[in-house]
């Protein structure tokens, strides 16, 4: 994870929400993406029930997400 | 309830405070789908014909795109409809985000009119609305204002302000989305002040289900396979839009106010990508987008927001000869955070030198100030505009009020359509943006026209396989693009529907988007996200419905062809060295007057409007199932 890279496009939070609940919702998501404004960064957190589908790494285009 | 939606238009009246929730006809998704179509239906009849724009009776509706809030790859644009003061022309500009967040918050469109008695934000959080004072926030910059209302509601609230030129209702002031969306060229910021509003936030955790979860997974996870494999996709990340020059490989290719065109290459040192890439930081996308445009930039060590930020150099540096990209860059900061649009700015500024020169203004008029083709003269007027002092007051209404304190004299000075500075200068490029500025209702907004001709040198068969991409009939392909060329005026037609169509649908029209979506991938995103099937041919119909709209509702504003326009200028030849550069199709043709008001025929034409009058005809409106609107024109005289 480098939050660095993150640049709010939130496809990983839709994708995992349709992924979980078949649903687009930001609250169902179990990764949340919030700003940070220092710097105009973005944070990024996993919800305790996440069960690393990886479907939000497969959606992140932008190198903040990415397996070893 | 139809799937994809909120379902829901929020109504509020500042005046008395009360809002209603009404809620979204059936009809109106199907007729008209979303955003764009949705919100120029409703401005039709809510507009009242020759309002003052900055009148409480003037509302402000805002829509989400069908497919805000999806997965869709760039479904962010959402639109801001009203009366603009700049153009007094009925328009809806588009921003990124706010719009998922709305539907979120239990709404797809709203109607703010009346006017407060105080300064208030908007509040529309999970399916209520608030308004809440904001006389500490007046007064303050849209990056304070935004910052404070994400520490009030939540960093997730997307925000939408103005700033001080909002405020002192410079015509010219838009607002932010979040601090790096731009929002309402032409004057929203001044529209909405005038109803005393600071800010609009939206936050909410309602769901968006659509019909087809799955197949709309698989074909939009297709789309952004294509997107992200785009082989030209680092280089517009970090240039943006400015990296079709790059592409195309463009030496020269500033426009030094609509004058002179750059050739010796020394804007591109001071101003170009290597320049840029030192101050460039990171990418910032709208929600869902895989190519960003927007981007963090480092200026004096401090992180900002910009959209399309090289544009600076064009905007700022090359028109006034700034010694730096910072420089330029500091310009567009200081308009961002003042909410005014940095490009109409530019423009008014170097009107008022132009004016200058030719002694038309004079010294007397400027309080002893020398008006130059300088840094000095910029730094001053901008400040002047944003206080409203002096020349300053008048520059902040625009070039109307310009040509009305100095007179003719100066009308021939002002390079503007539909009273907004020109978005292309034809002379450098002739593509489909340059025929859209000057005709669409909405005043000097190309993006519509936007098509493979903003890459020059495409071939005939490149325009036919675009044209087919958005389902243009193969016999309407092989005409507009014969063996010899394209006619660009007529392709502008089907760039329209298309920017149309996506407009209701919320799909961004930049150009890698455009790149990869067709026409077939809206037609199976939008069954899968309502259930409802309709044709390409029907969604394209669609589109041209929603522009047929905005074009209907400006006729009623008293719009018509003479208003469609070159200006002057664009008629005679830039300077380029010792060289000199005419006005050109895009097949290298010479034009003159009369052969651009044939290009414009050529367009009316395609749309089936008379040639003549360049307005839609009864039966027209009627094929289109807008008979009530053919009525309503041609009870008034209009067509």
């Amino acid at each position: 994870m480098n939050s660095g890279k993150c640049v709010g496009c939130l496809l990983c939070q839709l994708s995992c929400s349709l992924q979980t609940a078949n649903e687009f919702s930001a609250g169902l998501s179990l990764i949340r993406i919030y700003r940070n404004p220092v710097g105009e960064q973005f944070n990024i957190s996993f919800a305790e029930n996440c069960d690393n589908c990886f479907v939000c790494v497969t959606h992140c285009t932008y190198g903040a997400l990415e397996l070893d | 309830m139809a799937k994809g939606y909120a379902n829901f238009i929020l109504h509020i009246d500042l005046t008395t405070g009360e809002a209603k929730r009404e809620p979204l006809a059936e009809e109106l998704c199907r007729d008209f789908l979303g955003g764009f179509g949705v919100n120029n239906r409703l401005a039709y009849d809510l507009i009242p014909p020759g309002i003052d724009p900055l009148s409480p009776d003037n509302p402000v509706i805002l829509g989400a795109g069908m497919l805000n809030g999806t997965q869709a790859p760039a479904s962010s644009r959402f639109f801001a409809t009203t009366k603009y003061p700049t153009t007094q022309a009925i328009g809806s500009a588009s921003g990124g985000g706010f719009g998922f967040m709305l539907k979120a918050a239990g709404f797809d469109h709203v109607i703010i009119r009346g006017q407060a008695s105080r300064p208030v934000v908007i509040k529309i959080i999970d399916n209520q609305l608030e308004l809440e004072n904001a006389d500490d926030l007046w007064g303050k910059d849209i990056f304070e204002t935004t910052d404070e209302l994400w520490k009030r509601y939540g960093d997730e609230s997307q925000v939408i302000a103005l700033g001080p030129a909002g405020e002192r209702l410079v015509k010219s002031s838009f607002c932010l989305v979040n601090k790096i969306s731009t929002l309402g060229r032409g004057g929203l910021g001044a529209v909405l002040a005038s109803k005393r509003v600071k800010a609009i936030v939206a936050r909410g955790e309602k769901s968006i289900s659509v019909q087809a979860p799955i197949a709309f997974a698989k074909k939009a996870d297709a789309l952004l396979q294509g997107l992200a494999g785009l082989p030209y996709r680092d280089s517009w990340l970090k240039y943006g839009p400015a990296v079709a020059r790059f592409l195309a490989g463009r030496k020269g290719f500033l426009v030094k106010g609509f004058r002179e065109l750059d050739l010796d290459e020394g804007l591109e040192r001071t101003y170009g990508p290597e320049v840029y890439e030192a101050l460039w930081q990171v990418a910032r996308a709208c929600p869902s987008c895989p190519v960003a445009c927007k981007a963090i930039v480092k200026l004096a060590d401090r992180a900002l927001p910009f959209s399309a930020a090289l544009a600076a150099a064009e905007i700022w540096g090359a028109r006034f000869n700034m010694t730096s990209l910072e420089e330029a860059m500091a310009c567009r900061d200081l308009c961002n955070r003042n909410g005014l649009d940095d490009r109409m700015a530019s423009g008014l500024i170097e009107f008022a030198v132009d004016l200058y020169e030719a002694s038309i203004i004079k010294q007397s008029d400027t309080d002893g100030m020398r008006l130059k083709r300088d840094p000095e003269t910029v730094s001053c007027l901008l400040k002047m505009i944003l206080n409203r002092e002096g020349i300053g007051d008048m520059l902040a209404e625009g070039f109307g009020a310009v040509i009305a304190r100095f007179g003719p004299q100066a009308k021939k000075y002002a390079v503007e359509i539909k009273g907004l500075d020109p978005y292309r200068d034809p002379r450098e490029l002739f593509d489909g943006m340059a025929i859209s500025q000057a005709v669409n209702p909405r005043g000097s907004y190309g993006v519509p026209g936007n098509s493979p001709a903003y890459l020059p040198g495409r071939k005939p068969d490149q325009f036919k396989r675009y044209l087919a991409r958005l389902g243009v009939e193969e016999n309407t392909r092989e005409r507009i693009c014969p063996e010899d060329g394209v006619n660009i005026a007529r392709l502008t037609r089907y760039a329209e529907d298309w920017y149309s169509l996506c407009s209701c649908l919320g799909i961004c029209v930049r150009q890698p988007v455009t790149q990869v979506y067709s026409l077939d991938d809206l037609a199976e995103l939008y069954a899968a996200a309502s259930g409802w099937n309709k044709t390409g041919q029907e969604l394209m119909r669609a589109g041209e419905r929603a522009w047929t709209v905005l074009k209907a509702a400006n006729i009623r504003e008293g719009f018509g062809r003479q208003d469609d326009r070159f200006p002057d200028v664009f008629f005679e030849p830039l300077i380029a060295g010792k060289k000199r550069v005419a006005l050109r199709d895009y097949t290298n043709r010479v034009l003159g007057r009369t052969e651009v008001e044939r290009l414009f025929t050529d367009y009316y034409q395609e749309r089936g409007w008379h040639p003549d009058t360049g307005l839609p005809t009864c039966a027209g409106l009627t094929d289109l199932g807008l008979g009530h609107m053919a009525e309503d024109l041609r009870r008034r005289g209009l067509i």
